[in-house]
């Protein structure tokens, strides 16, 4: 009888071993992001828009050193990611749609967001020659930003941006 | 002022008295295992009725000098071994009485001898309350680095990161404040600011075993013994000289998921360490000196660690005795404070990247062992425990450094007073002082008086009543006094069977950092509350401890715990609607449950088995909730085989999912993922081998932690390690 309760034991010990197969804990893999539409109106000639980039700052950028350098302090995000010209947002369509994420971005982190911006590189000079073309705002009919907060896990939806290029926002840098 | 002459006066007057009061013959002779006579080392040796005893050396020998003429009993007990008694060994006037013994293997480890249930030393199975004891050869087998890792696997005992929960007494305080006390060498041992449990300043390798008593012992300790003490008991110094060099070499499996991998090199931990101890004469001495590296599983939470320690001992004669000790260490590295989410859980975010941790720890402490009288025995012990550290938040703080000091003087005396009554005494007084910058500068103290006795009313009848009164100041609004007072029964009624219960206050005074850190935690604001009272608790323990035939130990006890005023770390919202961090005397809370455990030792002790259970029902009275970071099931089982020379062990533990953590921290976006824990399952495999056989003193142990990866969280956003393959090398000259 013993015996038998001794093997019970051996046995319940061992199978509880083996339940610690399970691997327990695993990323989500869920991205975090925002997502929306892009309307363009009034495209200028495609020797002014060399490329388009969807920027959000965490602040309003005032530094004239401009986006580049502010990306580079990790205080914006970018996307596409891919920077060569080819990486683009579409040009010369009417509208685009866009998933800006975690995954597919550079740079953006489950934070606030309190300016984002539609970017247009017009120059040759791919440092300096960037304003803002559209802004995403949830006041119609005015430039005033509004914030998006990147939720864990969650795609943020409807950040539309409306892009005028007859009628840009101020220019912040 | 006190002076050095001085002290040592008084050393030889109370040497001198001792030797005044001696007189008789004396018992003699050696100690052997039944069968192949081997000689048993570290019998303890006890003259029944009295204070006086002695352990046998290297040879088995052992002498006890001056003891009284007439008719005496002597008891002899080690682990591993039935105990045995002489009664009516005739001692005469000046001359010197032979008695040698056998003693018969037992397969199950009893007959244990601790000191932490009521300050003397004690057969655990007459001690009227739970207790575990794990010794310094598991510590080894488990190559545990630090005491922690022992805990891990003491029954009724698990780890929220770096704090000790001893059956649901404590959640996570976020390293202020300890609802456990940690004594070393029956000296308190916890810091002078946070009031914390430091396991990092003892040195592993020097810790002879550690026992860990269950349930509020606030009677015997004062406060912070609310829900339980650790007494960690360092190693004695051998009779003959001895040096050991170990050294351990580890490699962390790499990450379960790709996405986890943040370094393309392997992730090491390696550790050395020398020992030496040799004793001439009536002194002893023994020196430790060990280096660890951990290049971390973690990103910035790598380690460099350095211990230095030092014990002396100086026997005055067979009765009187002072040990010295001293401690230090050194440590800086890197600080990972949580995850920056699942996806990525093992980089730190971005802001803590930089931070980085370095402590300087040191203590001296002395204790003196006299035996005033055959009845008598004197004790005083002293520590001094000094502790700088420091971190630098490169983004927020600029550097923050604490330094403190606390200082505990205590004397205390166990006196047999007759057959029925055996008087424990004594009073402590504590001195802290601090100097941080987040916690301000203060100094607080107190002091305590306590006495128990022990009253044998028949042969299988105990009771013991006892009370500790202490005054506390750490500049609080109101200084504390505080009386704990118990009662405790064992009742024997057949060999092998012992029936416990007890009941007792608990009470814990706030730590300098809950009171008064003023700073950030988390990312959140904390207000200083000097309003805070002590938490205190009633605990109440049933239990039974039963032998099974000589192969086994079966052992069951039902606990409650009643607390008031329990402090808790909470989110609050000003009136301006900011949210910041502040302890307060929140909640009422009752903890209860059950634990049983079981020991076999089968096949003359080739095989040992063990597992033990915890159900523990956390209630916050208060919110009618659960309190935080208590799991409601703890279960540990482990194997060990012995075969020889060759040995094997396996581990394992299951702990169940808390069921609330500090939802705030998640809720508020600080902890990404904070709410992602599982249940956890951990096992542990080792297998060794002694080549002393060979001719070469040294033994091989190669350890594989968490084998089968499983990847959970002690703490709110802290991966644990994953599995773990570490080689040890020991020799001993």
């Amino acid at each position: 009888m013993n015996r038998i309760r001794i093997a019970t034991l051996l046995l319940l010990s061992i199978v509880l071993l083996w339940s610690g197969c399970d691997t327990g804990l695993a990323p989500i893999n869920e991205p975090s992001g925002f997502s929306g539409v892009i309307r363009f109106k009034n495209w200028p000639p495609p020797d002014s828009v060399r490329d388009l980039r969807i920027v959000a700052f965490t602040t309003y950028p005032t530094d004239s050193a401009g986006i580049l350098l502010t990306l580079l302090s990790g205080n914006a995000a970018v996307y596409p990611p891919n920077l060569n010209a080819s990486g683009s947002l579409p040009k010369f369509v009417d509208s685009a749609p866009y998933t800006f994420t975690t995954k597919d971005g550079i740079n953006l982190k489950v934070q606030q967001y309190n300016y984002i911006v539609v970017a247009q590189l017009y120059g040759p000079n791919s440092f300096t020659d960037w304003r803002p073309a559209g802004v995403y705002t949830t006041e119609p009919n005015t430039f005033n930003p509004s914030p998006v907060r990147v939720l864990l896990h969650r795609i943020v939806p409807n950040i539309d941006i409306e892009v005028d290029f007859h009628n840009p926002p101020p220019k912040p840098w | 002022m006190v002076t050095r002459q001085q002290v040592l006066s008084v050393l030889f007057l109370l040497a001198l008295c001792s030797r005044m009061l001696a007189a008789g013959g004396s018992v003699a002779g050696r100690v052997t295992a039944k069968g192949d006579a081997e000689a048993l080392v570290g019998v303890n040796i006890l003259l029944q009725g009295t204070v006086r005893g002695t352990t046998t050396n290297s040879k088995g020998e052992y002498r006890i000098p001056d003891v009284p003429p007439g008719p005496q009993t002597l008891v002899f007990s080690i682990v591993g071994y039935q105990r045995e008694t002489r009664s009516r060994v005739v001692v005469e006037e000046g001359k010197e009485t032979m008695l040698n013994v056998s003693m018969t293997q037992t397969p199950v480890q009893t007959e244990q001898i601790v000191v932490t249930a009521s300050k003397r030393q004690q057969s655990l199975e007459e001690v009227p309350v739970s207790i575990s004891v794990i010794d310094a050869a598991a510590i080894q087998q488990r190559n545990a680095i630090t005491i922690e890792d022992a805990l891990r696997y003491i029954p009724g005992v698990n780890m929220t990161g770096f704090q000790v929960n001893i059956r649901g007494s404590s959640g996570y305080s976020r390293g202020a404040g300890s609802r456990v006390l940690m004594l070393l060498d029956g000296i308190p041992f916890l810091t002078g600011d946070t009031g914390e449990l430091n396991f990092e300043s003892i040195p592993v390798g020097q810790v002879d075993r550690i026992e860990v008593v269950k349930g509020a012992s606030s009677a015997l300790y004062g406060s912070n013994a609310l829900g339980g003490v650790i007494n960690v008991i360092t190693k004695p110094i051998p009779e003959v000289s001895e040096t050991i060099v170990r050294a351990y070499a580890g490699l962390y499996n790499k990450p379960s998921y790709d996405q986890w991998k943040w370094s393309d090199h392997p992730r090491y931990y390696n550790g050395q360490s020398v020992s030496y101890a040799h004793k001439s004469g009536d002194l002893g001495i023994a020196l430790f000196l060990s280096r660890q590296f951990d290049d971390a599983y973690r990103q910035n939470d790598q380690r460099r660690r350095y211990n230095f320690y030092m014990k002396t001992r100086q026997d005055f004669s067979s009765s009187n005795s002072l040990t010295l000790n001293f401690g230090l260490l050194y440590q800086y590295g890197g600080q990972f404070l949580y995850w920056r989410n699942l996806d990525s859980a093992l980089i730190p975010p971005a802001i803590q990247q930089t931070d980085n941790v370095k402590s300087m720890r040191y203590y001296a402490s002395g204790m003196y062992n006299g035996v005033l009288a055959d009845n008598l025995l004197f004790t005083a012990k002293a520590i001094w425990y000094h502790n700088d550290w420091g971190f630098e938040t490169i983004h927020q703080y600029g550097r923050n450094e604490s330094l403190s000091d606390m200082i505990n003087i205590e004397a205390s005396s166990t006196w047999l007073l007759n057959r029925v009554h055996a008087l424990t005494f004594g009073l402590n007084g504590n001195l802290d002082i601090i100097g941080a910058d987040l916690f301000g500068n203060h100094v607080g103290g107190g002091f305590a008086l306590y006495g128990q006795d022990e009253m044998k009313l028949s042969q299988m009848f105990t009771l013991t009543l006892g009370a500790r009164f202490d005054w506390q100041s750490i500049g609080l609004t109101e200084p504390t006094g505080q009386l704990n007072p118990k009662a405790a029964v064992a009742f024997i009624p057949v060999a092998g069977t012992t029936v416990r219960a007890s009941v007792g206050r608990g009470f814990r005074i706030p730590s300098v950092a809950e009171a008064f850190l003023s700073g950030e935690v988390s990312n959140l604001a904390t207000v200083p509350n000097k309003d805070l009272k002590p938490e205190r608790s009633l605990s109440y323990e049933a239990g039974v401890s039963q032998m099974i035939g000589d192969w086994g130990t079966f052992d069951v006890a039902a606990f409650r715990s009643d607390y008031d005023d329990l402090i808790e770390a909470g989110l609050i919202v000003s009136s301006s609607n900011i949210p910041y961090i502040q302890w307060r005397n929140v909640t009422k809370a009752r903890v209860q449950g059950f634990e049983t455990s079981l020991k076999l030792g089968l096949f003359q002790g080739g095989l040992q088995y063990s597992l033990g259970y915890t159900y523990v029902y956390p209630e916050d009275l208060t919110k009618n909730d659960l309190l935080k970071y208590r799991p409601r099931h703890v279960f540990y089982t482990n194997l060990l085989m012995q075969l020889g020379w060759v040995s094997a062990g396996a581990d394992f533990r299951y702990i169940s999912r808390v069921d609330r953590i500090d939802e705030e921290l998640v809720q508020l976006g600080i902890i990404p993922d904070g709410d992602e824990r599982v249940p956890i399952y951990v096992a542990d495999f080792r297998i060794g081998a002694d080549l002393s056989f060979t001719g070469v003193p040294v033994s091989v142990t190669v350890n594989l932690n968490n084998a089968f990866q499983h990847n959970y969280v002690e703490l709110i956003g802290n991966l644990m390690p994953p599995r773990t393959y570490v080689l040890t090398l020991e020799g001993r000259f």
